[in-house]
């Protein structure tokens, strides 16, 4: 799938297309570097006097170069489609092999991190068991009660998006209960590996 | 209660109050009715008609009694039902990506809350995938396992 850029993002980049392929490498790690630390700008200064154009335009480019690149992620474009979104704008075969390039070792990364940034809920971890009797309480002197305590961790991210909250909560069940979990999570089980939902799976993936 | 017998009310409290508590003791200790008639007669040296009359009482409330003073303490939350929904993920606003069968499980438990004196419900939502709920059903079959084994 081809990506469409907004007309004033292929402005931006439209002052890389008629350079050369090592101003557009030199650029590129321009932008990997405003990745990593944020905007240089005696870099951009000292790029932007070598190219006679003004400081604007260049940061302006950098600017375009990391949203190219995070719309790809985005939509996750193969390499063809990446290929052919960069033919489109305007740039050369070989500048295209440098972007190319440039896609490809930030591609993995920028999805990660895009990857934290959606919806956040709890999600399964861990199920510990454990059996036990209840004989007597302070107010029932005599009892037999079989009864499972359970312990189910939790995993949510963080609101940094940097790492796992885990919770623990603790339950407890007794037997007819625990049958009648396990038979309801066991049919939407097979739920899921029937002929229905194996026929959504196989549309989504196409 | 005051206004059953005129004279001496606070008598008659005393009396109400002692009759509550040897009830909750008696269904405590887990005494059937001939026990409690044991005690009544020659300690309390109550007439046999009216051990009899407290003894039909006794008998036809004692599991209702029962069920009060279990809940009375304090328990985890006790899970009584479990509710799925398969959800497959098409976009999302941040990456364009379809994601395979998502399980979302809610878990319905409750718990006895004594300053209402009424069960008390509560959902316990997750995520899971299909291998994880593999994983899940594996665990809880492991449990009941056991507990066949053992009854």
């Amino acid at each position: 799938m081809l990506i469409s850029l907004r007309g004033d993002h292929k402005d931006h980049l439209s002052l890389l297309t008629t350079q050369s392929t090592q101003v557009l490498i030199d650029f590129c790690k321009l932008a990997i570097d405003f990745l990593q630390n944020g905007p240089n700008l005696k870099l951009y200064g000292t790029a932007a006097e070598k190219l006679s154009a003004d400081l604007d335009t260049v940061q302006n480019c950098i600017y375009g170069l990391v949203n190219l690149l995070l719309l790809s992620c985005k939509h996750d474009l193969s390499e063809a489609d990446f290929r052919d979104s960069i033919l489109t704008l305007g740039f050369n075969s070989d500048q295209q092999s440098v972007l190319n390039k440039f896609y490809e070792s930030k591609k993995k990364e920028i999805t990660q991190i895009i990857n934290k940034f959606g919806v956040k809920e709890p999600h399964y971890d861990d199920l510990e068991w454990r059996f036990e009797v209840q004989v007597a309480t302070r107010t029932l002197l005599q009892q037999v009660t079989p009864l499972i305590t359970l312990d189910l961790s939790l995993k949510t991210m963080n609101d940094e998006g940097c790492d796992y909250n885990k919770e623990h909560i603790l339950l407890q069940t007794d037997v007819t209960n625990l049958l009648y979990i396990t038979q309801e999570l066991e049919k939407a089980l097979t739920e899921s590996r029937s002929r229905h939902s194996r026929k959504i799976q196989r549309a989504l993936n196409n | 209660i005051n206004s059953l017998y005129n004279s001496k009310p606070d008598l008659i409290k005393e009396l109400y109050a002692a009759l509550l508590s040897v009830t909750a003791e008696f269904v405590r200790t887990g005494q059937n009715r001939d026990e409690v008639a044991q005690f009544l007669g020659p300690q309390c040296s109550y007439s046999a008609s009216r051990t009899n009359l407290y003894g039909d009482y006794y008998e036809k409330n004692r599991e209702e009694i029962e069920a009060g003073l279990v809940n009375v303490g304090n328990h985890l939350p006790h899970v009584t039902d479990v509710s799925w929904k398969i959800d497959y993920i098409i976009k999302t606003s941040n990456l364009d990506r379809s994601e395979g069968p998502l399980f979302r499980i809610g878990l319905q438990t409750e718990k006895f809350d004594p300053p209402s004196r009424a069960k008390k419900i509560k959902f316990i939502n997750f995520t899971c995938t299909s291998q994880e709920l593999q994983d899940l059903v594996y665990k809880l079959k492991d449990a009941l396992r056991h507990c066949q084994r053992i009854g």
